[in-house]
């Protein structure tokens, strides 16, 4: 199939532009760094494979890497293998001390135990607006009417607070 | 009127239109029950920020829109690459075997001997098709040290390496005219003619890598360390073949 050099222009400019921020929020979503970036990949290639950009690519790239991830975790079971590789996925890059590593996985332990309380509909949104979707974005990539999404993040966000306390009294000391 | 807890968090996140906008910070500056609700949303909102950062998640591993358009081309169907003359031949080869049959009822017959003697001629001209030919995006897991080699040195493309968070060795060419086959741990490339370049992407947590062309190492990873001719050129590991003696 040829593509117009526009579109393969648009398409670079697009990439270079979306792909850290998709991977970060699909990474943040899933905790499995391999797994994020070969949905992140593979949401580009069928952008790509369309042939022309959708109205919104931004909102279009993430409904896609959702629909990737329904079809990843039905397939690989994915939550099984989240939580078999959390304890080593989780290590941060830098640390001062064996300590404060193992301070930060277990703090990120607790915020996916606490996230994973969440409707999945309210966990996505939570996310993508931490990584700086606008509503707009957030309500195409949920198929949510814009207008509720003010409080379904009110709601999301409650929810979270109140399970992470509750997974935080909960933890060993 | 009171604003919404929802309207709310879009005026904090400043995703109400202009005049929306305006209405509730009018409101907000003779409400206080509505002015303590807005700064407790963005008590709530510091905190989970914090939370959820703790789950930052440092950049992706290295890839580029190229890589990504060869993979999305390579999928793409080919054209049908059998000439006119394989389907005339298919139809003899029909007619063939009947006497071929017939021949094997009747040992011994001088038309056993030209009915075999066609099938093979058949076969010598039959076009070779591999397995995997022209295509890559096999999702090869190398469960040691992998080995990828080019057949030959091509006189012009290029082999950009990746070193990547996956667990997935592949190998992606730009265009048709090359061949792959795939072991456990191994890619081998039948490049002879051909005139692609090729993203070889490397599982980075691998610790024993070799990239060959012919018979010369152009790229070879042991541990943390790796080679390359040419040497890494702002973090790429891009190999013209021209390069290479």
């Amino acid at each position: 199939m040829r593509r117009s050099d526009e579109f393969e222009r648009d398409f670079r400019g697009i990439f270079d532009a979306e792909h850290v921020s998709l991977f970060r929020h699909l990474h943040r979503l899933i905790g499995d760094r391999d797994v994020a970036a070969d949905i992140a990949q593979e949401s580009f290639v069928r952008l790509y494979q369309r042939g022309s950009l959708p109205d919104d690519p931004r909102a279009w790239l993430v409904t896609v890497a959702h629909n990737l991830m329904r079809d990843e975790h039905r397939t690989r079971t994915r939550r099984a293998r989240l939580l078999e590789v959390e304890g080593e996925a989780l290590q941060p890059v830098a640390t001062t001390s064996p300590e404060s590593a193992l301070a930060s996985s277990q703090r990120q332990a607790l915020v996916r135990r606490a996230l994973e309380t969440l409707p999945e509909r309210d966990r996505r949104a939570l996310m993508l607006r931490h990584e700086g979707y606008s509503y707009r974005e957030i309500a195409v990539a949920l198929d949510y009417a814009p207008s509720g999404i003010g409080k379904l993040l009110v709601r999301a966000n409650i929810a979270f607070r109140s399970a992470f306390e509750e997974v935080n009294r909960h933890a060993p000391q | 009127m009171h604003p919404s807890e929802g309207d709310l968090l879009a005026l904090i996140d400043g995703e109400l239109e202009p005049k929306e906008a305006g209405a509730v910070r009018s409101h907000l500056a003779e409400c206080a029950e509505c002015a303590g609700r807005k700064a407790e949303l963005e008590v709530l909102l510091a905190d989970n920020r914090g939370a959820l950062d703790s789950l930052d998640a440092g950049d992706p591993p290295a890839t580029t829109a190229d890589h990504v358009m060869a993979i999305a081309r390579l999928r793409e169907p080919l054209p049908s690459r059998r000439p006119t003359r394989y389907y005339l031949k298919a139809a003899s080869i029909t007619l063939l075997i009947g006497s071929a049959a017939l021949a094997v009822a009747m040992p011994g017959s001088p038309i056993r001997e030209v009915a075999l003697d066609l099938i093979d001629d058949f076969r010598e001209g039959e076009p070779e098709i591999q397995e995997d030919a022209l295509r890559t995006g096999v999702a090869l897991e190398p469960t040691g040290r992998l080995v990828v080699s080019f057949a030959e040195r091509q006189d012009r493309g290029t082999i950009e390496v990746v070193l990547a968070s996956t667990s997935r060795a592949q190998v992606d060419a730009s265009e048709e005219g090359a061949s792959f086959s795939v072991a456990s741990n191994s890619i081998a490339v039948g490049n002879a003619g051909a005139a692609a370049s090729y993203v070889v992407t490397v599982p980075e947590r691998l610790a024993d890598v070799d990239i060959r062309v012919g018979d010369r190492t152009v790229f070879r990873k042991t541990g943390e360390e790796v080679v390359s001719v040419p040497p890494a050129s702002e973090g790429r590991y891009l190999i013209p073949f021209a390069s290479i003696d």
